[in-house]
């Protein structure tokens, strides 16, 4: 295969497709909607349970010994960074304590950062984010960050923000592949362009390559405008930054790619059988389908949330990928797109 | 250049093309004429390896079609003008044929050089720079020449070149074919134009899903009626056809139009031996002339009274 000539192809769509306005609109317009709409939209929900749980209290810490990678029971501590240590059944007064475990601990004008907690009587203190939140008594204190309630609803916004994410890249290509395969049969222009030396396999890779990059760059960057809008928006009630999580990464650079190349295969194919833009897109747009499906199942709690399942889910579309990708090469074959497709 | 041997084509069951049997030299133009539906395209279509053939075989510059990587090599050195020019709206006419330049792979210089001058011979370059689109129907149709002779093809195949061309295109699209055969271009050429495939093709075929007549158009007339001399006299009585008819060389002597009608195997040599015949019966001859046909009246003898 010559790549320079699929490179050629792919630069001359690349052409078409900016000086479309239809194009160009659907690749702008999208992403920015799902990118910078959507999240300030999902966001309210959060951010209001979270302004509902309250502001941080101001403390003022005075930090004068460090504990840590010890572990500390049945003592009374004032004033100490505790780190990454064990605190059992003491009392703690003016500390500041970072991924740490502690359990039947008296905590009292301190700050917690994602630590383990349990058991605990919390009087007057500030809880950031803790991995884990049993069996506490809070009083006067602040919870502040993910935990039960709160976490939930953001796996549920997130995934449902993600889900319209992917949709970017399974949506550009039904329009842009429509045009690309589509127009050059209502153009005319696939004779003159399969005169030349070009091979069927060159043209479908250009073809597709042009598709393919143009789709993720929207879609890539739509994504990097969604986290800072989240996290921007976030931020001051959270007190962290929730994304990107594994889950969204695996979205971003696994499922989301493996989308798009479906997309684009299934639209070579559906382009050999119509002989309209719209029914192109309108059959293409079936694609969300299988993602739908696997997101909702996910949110109802038929599959599990995790990385795990994504990532599975991620590799079964791009297996399903090869097989259309193979039935693509069939289709796209100089003598079937002269003969059969209806020119 | 070109050579078929039994080509055909068969579609679900519907013969397309038979056992076409064609000889193109070197640099010549070929005109190949035909109803609608007699398997012009689809021999261009085979010719330059767009499709496969059913029957028979084909070769282009010693390349075998059909055949990998002969067809590649084909495909190299071909150009291509579909019924429709087939170009991209939203670019204009320099990026179209710079795209296709790119694929034949020819470099920026001799691109941007063989650009300009197939433009300017068509007379487009003053808008060489605004999206087809704007152009009219004959501007395409000359961009989709130019694109088929860009890359200094040996073969080019034109289908139906000057379609929808008014009479000052097509007398431009005529001269700018000449051109380029005189450098060397063997050009075949489809067309319904009659007139302007006698004007243009050093050798004509005149094809109904098979070949039916190969020739100069000249050579075609003569080859199917003889000659014919025409004798115009100040008037007309049975003994001066009788005269004629009394001649043992002339044969099918008839009146026509006012005029004697001979056919004759030489003219040159018995024209005279007929105009001292009618004087002889005193005649008063007042021209002598050849009567021609016309390649209308060849192709509708062979073709017009085929029902597809």
């Amino acid at each position: 295969m010559n790549l320079r000539r699929a490179l050629i192809v792919a630069r001359k769509d690349f052409e078409e497709f900016r000086k479309n306005k239809y194009i160009l609109g659907t690749i702008l317009i999208m992403p920015l909607m799902v990118a910078v709409v959507l999240p300030m939209i999902y966001v309210v929900p959060i951010n209001q349970l979270g302004e509902s749980r309250g502001n941080p209290l101001d403390l003022h810490l005075d930090v004068r010994v460090v504990y840590a990678n010890v572990t500390i029971s049945n003592a009374t501590i004032f004033d100490a960074r505790i780190e990454n240590s064990t605190v059992v059944n003491t009392v703690l007064q003016g500390c500041f304590v970072i991924d740490s475990s502690i359990s039947g601990a008296n905590i009292n004008g301190s700050e917690v950062y994602y630590s383990d907690v349990r058991n605990s009587l919390l009087i007057n203190s500030n809880v950031y984010s803790p991995v884990k939140n049993d069996g506490n008594l809070l009083t006067d204190s602040q919870l502040i960050g993910e935990d039960g309630e709160l976490k939930r609803l953001q796996d549920i916004m997130f995934n449902v923000l993600l889900i319209l994410l992917i949709m970017i890249p399974v949506t550009i290509p039904t329009v842009t592949a429509s045009y690309s395969f589509v127009g050059e049969k209502v153009n005319r222009s696939l004779e003159p362009l399969l005169a030349t030396p070009i091979t069927d396999l060159e043209l479908l890779v250009g073809k597709s390559g042009s598709i393919f990059l143009m789709s993720m760059g929207a879609t890539w960057a739509a994504f990097a405008v969604a986290i800072g809008m989240v996290d921007m928006l976030t931020y001051p009630v959270l007190g962290y930054n929730p994304l990107p999580t594994d889950y969204w990464m695996v979205g971003m650079l696994l499922l989301a790619p493996a989308m798009c190349i479906l997309s684009i295969l299934t639209n070579v194919i559906i382009s050999s059988r119509v002989n309209d833009v719209r029914v192109s897109q309108q059959i293409g747009g079936v694609l969300v389908l299988p993602l739908l499906i696997f997101f909702f199942s996910s949110l109802a709690g038929v599959l599990s949330t995790g990385v795990g399942p994504l990532i599975i889910f991620s590799l079964g579309i791009f297996a399903a990928d090869a097989g259309i990708l193979w039935l693509s090469l069939r289709v796209f074959r100089r003598e079937q797109i002269l003969v059969n497709w209806v020119l | 250049m070109i050579e078929t041997v039994g080509l055909g084509r068969v579609y679900d069951g519907r013969v397309a093309v038979e056992d076409l049997n064609l000889k193109v030299k070197d640099g010549e133009v070929f005109g190949f004429l035909g109803p609608n539906g007699a398997g012009k395209t689809t021999t261009i279509r085979m010719l330059s390896c767009l499709i496969g053939k059913t029957s028979g075989t084909a070769y282009v510059n010693g390349f075998e079609i059909g055949k990998e990587p002969d067809a590649s090599s084909i495909r190299a050195m071909v150009g291509l003008l579909p019924e429709s020019p087939g170009l991209y709206e939203s670019l204009s006419a320099w990026k179209n044929l710079d795209f296709y330049a790119q694929l034949y792979g020819m470099s920026r210089d001799s691109r941007g050089k063989r650009i300009e001058e197939l433009l300017r011979m068509l007379d487009v370059w003053d808008r060489r720079d605004d999206p087809v689109a704007t152009y009219s129907k004959g501007m395409k149709q000359k961009i989709g020449i130019a694109r088929a002779f860009v890359h200094n093809p040996k073969v080019v195949f034109l289908d139906e070149p000057t379609a929808g061309l008014d009479p000052q295109a097509s007398l431009t699209v005529r001269e700018f074919l000449d051109a380029l055969s005189r450098e060397g271009s063997t050009i075949f050429l489809n067309s319904h134009h009659l007139d302007e495939v006698e004007r243009l093709c050093d050798r004509i075929a005149i094809m109904n899903r098979t070949v039916l007549a190969v020739g100069a158009p000249r050579e075609l007339a003569e080859g199917y009626w003889g000659r014919t001399t025409a004798i115009e006299l100040a008037q007309i009585e049975p003994r001066f056809v009788d005269a004629v008819r009394a001649l043992p060389f002339a044969t099918n002597v008839r009146v026509l139009d006012g005029r004697i009608l001979v056919d004759l195997d030489r003219p040159d040599e018995r024209n005279p031996e007929i105009v001292d015949a009618l004087a002889a019966q005193g005649a008063r001859i007042e021209y002598v002339t050849e009567l021609r046909r016309t390649l209308e009246e060849v192709y509708m003898r062979l073709v017009g009274g085929v029902k597809r």
